[in-house]
């Protein structure tokens, strides 16, 4: 689809499902603050929604969608959340707003009510893994987003909810039933760090969610699980949600952030062989600088006895033609060369930043 | 474990607890936490380990993470000059935190000595830190296990 069009993706959107009366769609600006409301807001919250205010107030579950960094098209898993069951459309366009489409499907759902009731009924069988724990969880089904939830208990006992999500159960199984916190904390040491601020939360009895950084687990050999903790309440009950990241929830990517380290290693590196190199060219440009001002002395007096030969009228007549010739050839050939070297002498000078003013004159006559 | 970006803050915990070390650069994107159990003058001793994301400007070091520590190392990267100013102004974080707990500075590579650009008086102006420095390869394991020993012992006492 085009998603460059917002009225494409509002027609595509509608497009969906037919009962306006049971659909909302929010556009959201890249933060999730909310900008403009299409449909009827009042089935799908209790409170008024307004724009200007985070949907995630709203609808805390979106929280880990927000801030949003790439244009993309989600389906959301369905939820169960106050009394609806809904199904979500996110699409995030080339300007990073969302558009999140929200559907009622209680009805639907009401229908094989009967089926998911006994789906979520305690069932732990007889040698056979948990898979779903006693209590149903009252944010619907945060398993689909690879979220595992617990209630905390007034006695600091940590319950899991609803189904557990597949990772937890297969690298986590010891945690699939009542735990304290001390042995929360023995599987996730980090949570050190975040159950003091969480607690701090809990007692705010906000249903917003506060979050923790990232962390890394190894359960097995090479793998390597990012994990955010999350505290959030609910008419007046404490819960802790553990979500596994997957790489698009990783705010600034993983990819990215190493790209951008090895850059810099790699600019320091450069920077290294630069120094290295304008050394090496300072000593090129010093040694020329030395070597051309010591040979000009020696080179001038060679000059000057030529010339003394040249003038030398008695030298001259016991000397062939061709040997005077070659004398005077000599004594140019000299003055080349001299003239070269003080060339060569005023460049190296230039190049190491020394200005010529002790420059000298020289006689350059044939 | 404290330091900028790519010092060895993942490679030195790797060393000393999996006696591994690998070349290819992975940076570490949030908080890894291993243990390692060491046996120290006849006590059994659990460490924490915590390996803590480079700071630079994608990733800050949050002083919570600081908070519950009885110890750290701050690392720097003996070929890069520039890890001592982040080094030393994490050091002043942990310090303004949780005020004057044991550390030790480790300068990490040394089996490439000859490429170091930290001088012997940058180490030796270092030693105003009042505390161990460390020469150590987690390439070769120079040090490592020495190090680790150190701290946990400034940290029983
Ligand atoms: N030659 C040598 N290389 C080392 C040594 N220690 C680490 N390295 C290399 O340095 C690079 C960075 O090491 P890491 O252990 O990932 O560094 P880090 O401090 O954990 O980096 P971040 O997680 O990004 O903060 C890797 O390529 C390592 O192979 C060492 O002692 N000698
Ligand atoms: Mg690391």
């Amino acid at each position: 689809m085009d998603n460059d069009n917002p009225k494409n993706i509002i027609e595509f959107l509608f497009a969906q499902r037919a009962d306006a009366n049971k659909e909302l769609l929010i556009r959201t600006n890249p933060a999730g603050i909310i900008l403009e409301i299409i449909g009827n807001p009042r089935h799908f919250s209790r409170t008024n929604l307004k724009p200007d205010m985070p949907v995630t107030g709203y609808f805390p579950f979106l929280n880990t969608f927000f801030p949003v960094t790439k244009a993309k098209q989600t389906s959301l898993p369905r939820v169960n959340w106050e009394k609806l069951y809904m199904d979500m459309q996110l699409v995030c366009d080339q300007n990073l707003e969302s558009w999140i489409l929200f559907s009622d499907v209680t009805e639907e759902v009401n229908e094989v009510e009967e089926n998911i009731q006994h789906d979520n009924d305690f069932t732990l069988k007889h040698n056979s893994k948990i898979k779903h724990f006693s209590f149903d969880n009252p944010f619907g089904d945060l398993n689909l987003f690879d979220i595992v939830t617990f209630l905390k208990t007034k006695e600091d006992k940590f319950v899991p909810l609803g189904i557990i999500p597949s990772w937890f159960e297969q690298y986590f199984p010891q945690l699939i039933s009542t735990k304290s916190t001390e042995d929360l904390l023995e599987t996730f040491p980090y949570l050190e760090v975040f159950l003091p601020h969480a607690k701090s939360f809990w007692e705010t009895k906000k249903e917003s969610l506060s979050g923790s950084d990232m962390w890394i687990e190894n359960p097995v050999g090479e793998i390597e699980l990012h994990l955010r903790a999350f505290a959030t309440n609910k008419n007046e009950n404490n819960y802790l949600l553990i979500r596994l990241l997957d790489h698009d929830d990783i705010p600034v990517s993983q990819r990215t952030i190493q790209k951008a380290r090895e850059h810099q290693l790699l600019y320091e590196k450069l920077k290294k062989a630069e120094k290295k190199l304008q050394q090496l060219l300072y000593y090129k440009d010093k040694f020329v600088s030395i070597v051309s001002h010591d040979l000009r002395s020696p080179m001038a007096s060679v000059v000057s006895i030529a010339e003394m030969l040249l003038t030398d009228q008695q030298l001259l007549s016991t000397m062939s033609d061709f040997n005077r010739e070659i004398m005077q050839s000599m004594k140019e050939e000299l003055l080349r060369l001299l003239e070269y070297n003080d060339r060569l002498y005023h460049w190296a000078n230039l190049e190491l930043g020394i200005s010529n003013s002790n420059r000298k004159k020289y006689r350059l006559t044939s | 474990m404290l330091g900028t970006f790519a010092v060895g803050k993942t490679s030195l915990v790797q060393r000393f607890v999996n006696s591994i070390f690998s070349e290819k650069y992975h940076t570490t994107i949030g908080v890894k936490i291993d243990q390692k159990k060491i046996e120290l003058d006849e006590n059994e001793v659990t460490l924490m380990l915590w390996d803590i994301h480079g700071e630079d400007e994608f990733q800050k070091v949050k002083p919570a993470y600081i908070l519950g520590s009885s110890g750290y190392f701050i690392v720097l990267d003996g070929t890069r000059r520039n890890t001592i100013e982040v080094g030393l102004k994490l050091q002043k974080l942990v310090e303004n935190t949780v005020g004057k707990i044991p550390f030790v500075l480790l300068i990490n590579k040394v089996d490439l000595k000859e490429h170091w650009e930290i001088t012997d008086e940058d180490i030796e102006r270092l030693k105003a830190l009042n505390t161990d420095i460390i020469l150590t390869s987690a390439k070769t394991g120079d040090a490592v296990e020495e190090a680790f020993l150190k701290l946990t012992r400034k940290m029983l006492k």
